[in-house]
C-alpha cells in the first residue's frame, strides 16, 4: 500500500512535468513558427520591393525623353530610390520604400501633362510593369501585416510574452502605406 | 496571481478586437465556381459561355493550366485589384505547386476589368502583356457595350497565349470566329507588326486559317491555332474544381 502511494506521487509529478514540459516546447516552437511566417511574408515584399527598385531607372529615363523639364520630380525620384538602396534595417526599408511610393506617385501626375508620352509604346509597358509590381508590393505588404500582427498579438498576451522573452524576440513592426500610395500608381486608359 | 487576474480581461478584450477585426476582413462573400466561366451578371450568351468552357477544358487538358473567367456587378466594397487576387486565392485557380492559373475578371457596374495572374504564369503572362491583351482585346468592345464579344475575344487571346507559351496547339473551334471588330480601334497594331510575316505567308501560300489567327493570335505571335478540327467534344461537363494555384498580385487592370 505505502509502495503504491509512493508510485502514485513519482506519476503526478511525471505527468506535471511532461504536461508543462509540452506546454512550454509547444510555447515555443509557436513563437517560432510565427515568427517564421514573419520573416517568409517580409521575404516576399523585400522581393517585389526590389523590383520596383529595378524598375525606376528605365521609368525614369522613358520620362525624361518626353518631360526633361521636370527635374524635381526626377531628383525626388532619384532620391528615394538611393535611400531605398542603403537602407538595412526593416523599419528603414519600410520608410523608405513610403518615400519612393510617394515620389512614383508624383511622376506619375506629372506624366498626365504629356500625351504623347501616354501613348508610348515603351512607357505603357513600364507603367503596366509598375503598376503590377505595386499590386503585387500592396498583396506581399497585407499578407506580411496580417502575419506580424498574428506574430504580435501572440507575443503580447499570455503566456506568448514568455516564450518571446526566451527567445529575445521584439514585436515585428507594421508595414503601412504612405497615403499617396491609395490614390496613386494606378492605371487608367 | 493579482496581475494576472487583472490581465485577464485585458488579454479577453485584445482577443475580442483581434477576432471582430478578421471578421470584418473577411465579410466580404465570394461567390463560389460553377465553372471555368462564370457570369453573375447574366450578360454572356450562352453559345459564348459554353464555347469558352469548351477552350479553357481543352488548354487545361493540354497544359495544365486553368484560367477562370468571372462577371460581377461590382467588387466593392474591396477595390477590383484586392478582390480578384482575394477571389483568385480563394478558388485556388491553377495546379497547386505549379500555381499556373489566371483570372479574368470583369465587374461591369465598375466598368473594370483585370487579368489576374497566378505566381507561375507570371514569367510569361507579365504586366505589360496582361496591359496590352486588356488594352487590345477586352477594352474596344465594352466601350461599345458588347460584354459577350469582349470576353470571349479577350480571353480566346488569353487562352491562345498560354497554349504557345507552352508550345501546344489548341485546336477546338475558335470561338472568336466571325466576331465582328470594334468600330475604330480594331486589331491594327497587332496587324501592323506582323505584316512582313504575313506578306511572307502569302508569298509562300501558307495563308489559309492562318490569317485571322496572327490577328487575334498573340499581337504578332501568330500561328498557335490550326483553324478547322473539332478537338475537344464540347461542353461536356469537364470542369472538376481548380487545383489550389496561388496568386501574388501580378497581371494588369483596365478601365472603360
Amino acid at each position: 500500500m505505502k509502495m503504491n502511494k509512493g508510485l502514485i506521487v513519482v506519476i503526478v509529478v511525471a505527468a506535471v512535468i511532461l504536461i508543462f514540459g509540452s506546454y512550454f516546447v509547444s510555447g515555443i516552437n509557436r513563437v517560432v513558427g510565427l515568427d517564421e511566417a514573419v520573416k517568409e511574408a517580409w521575404g516576399q515584399v523585400e522581393t517585389q520591393l526590389q523590383r520596383r527598385y529595378d524598375l525606376v531607372p528605365n521609368l525614369v529615363e522613358t520620362v525624361k525623353g518626353y518631360a526633361k523639364h521636370e527635374k524635381e520630380v526626377f531628383i525626388e525620384v532619384t532620391k528615394a530610390r538611393a535611400m531605398v538602396g542603403s537602407a538595412r534595417t526593416v523599419p528603414d526599408m519600410i520608410k523608405a520604400n513610403n518615400y519612393l511610393t510617394s515620389a512614383l506617385a508624383r511622376l506619375l501626375v506629372v506624366v498626365e501633362k504629356y500625351p504623347d508620352l501616354k501613348a508610348n509604346q515603351n512607357f505603357l509597358n513600364l507603367q503596366d510593369e509598375l503598376a503590377g509590381t505595386e499590386n503585387r508590393i500592396a498583396v506581399a505588404r497585407r499578407r506580411y501585416n496580417l502575419a506580424a500582427r498574428e506574430f504580435n498579438t501572440y507575443i503580447k498576451g499570455i503566456p506568448g510574452f514568455i516564450f518571446a522573452a526566451i527567445k529575445g524576440m521584439k514585436p515585428a513592426p507594421y508595414f503601412e502605406a504612405p497615403k499617396e500610395a491609395q490614390k496613386a500608381p494606378k492605371v487608367r486608359f | 496571481m493579482r496581475s494576472a487576474k487583472a490581465a485577464l480581461p485585458a488579454v479577453a478584450f485584445l482577443l475580442l478586437i483581434v477576432m471582430t477585426w478578421s471578421a470584418g476582413a473577411e465579410r466580404v462573400e465570394f461567390p463560389e465556381p460553377k465553372g471555368y466561366v462564370n457570369d453573375y451578371v447574366g450578360v454572356l450568351k450562352q453559345v459564348d459561355l459554353a464555347k469558352l468552357s469548351a477552350l479553357l477544358e481543352e488548354l487545361e487538358k493540354k497544359t495544365t493550366a486553368e484560367v477562370a473567367v468571372v462577371l460581377i456587378e461590382t467588387t466593392a466594397p474591396l477595390d477590383l485589384e484586392t478582390y480578384s487576387v482575394e477571389l483568385a486565392q480563394k478558388w485556388g485557380i491553377g495546379k497547386r505547386g505549379k500555381d499556373n492559373g489566371a483570372l479574368i475578371l470583369v465587374a461591369i457596374k465598375d466598368r473594370r476589368v483585370r487579368i489576374e495572374v497566378g505566381y507561375g504564369l507570371e514569367p510569361k503572362l507579365t504586366d505589360g502583356l496582361c496591359g496590352r491583351l486588356i488594352r487590345k482585346y477586352f477594352v474596344p468592345f465594352f466601350k461599345e457595350g458588347r460584354y459577350s464579344d469582349g470576353v470571349l475575344v479577350g480571353t480566346t487571346a488569353v487562352a491562345g497565349q498560354i497554349a504557345s507559351f507552352y508550345g501546344v496547339r489548341l485546336t477546338g473551334e475558335n470561338p472568336a470566329r466571325n466576331i465582328r471588330r470594334p468600330r475604330g480601334i480594331g486589331y491594327g497594331c497587332g496587324a501592323l507588326s506582323i505584316l512582313p510575316l504575313l506578306i511572307f505567308m502569302m508569298l509562300f501560300g501558307v495563308f489559309r486559317g492562318l490569317f485571322f489567327w496572327g490577328l487575334l493570335g498573340g499581337l504578332g505571335r501568330g500561328g498557335f491555332w490550326s483553324g478547322g478540327s473539332f478537338g475537344s467534344g464540347g461542353f461536356s461537363g469537364g470542369f472538376g474544381g481548380f487545383g489550389g494555384g496561388s496568386f501574388g498580385g501580378g497581371g494588369a487592370s483596365g478601365s472603360w
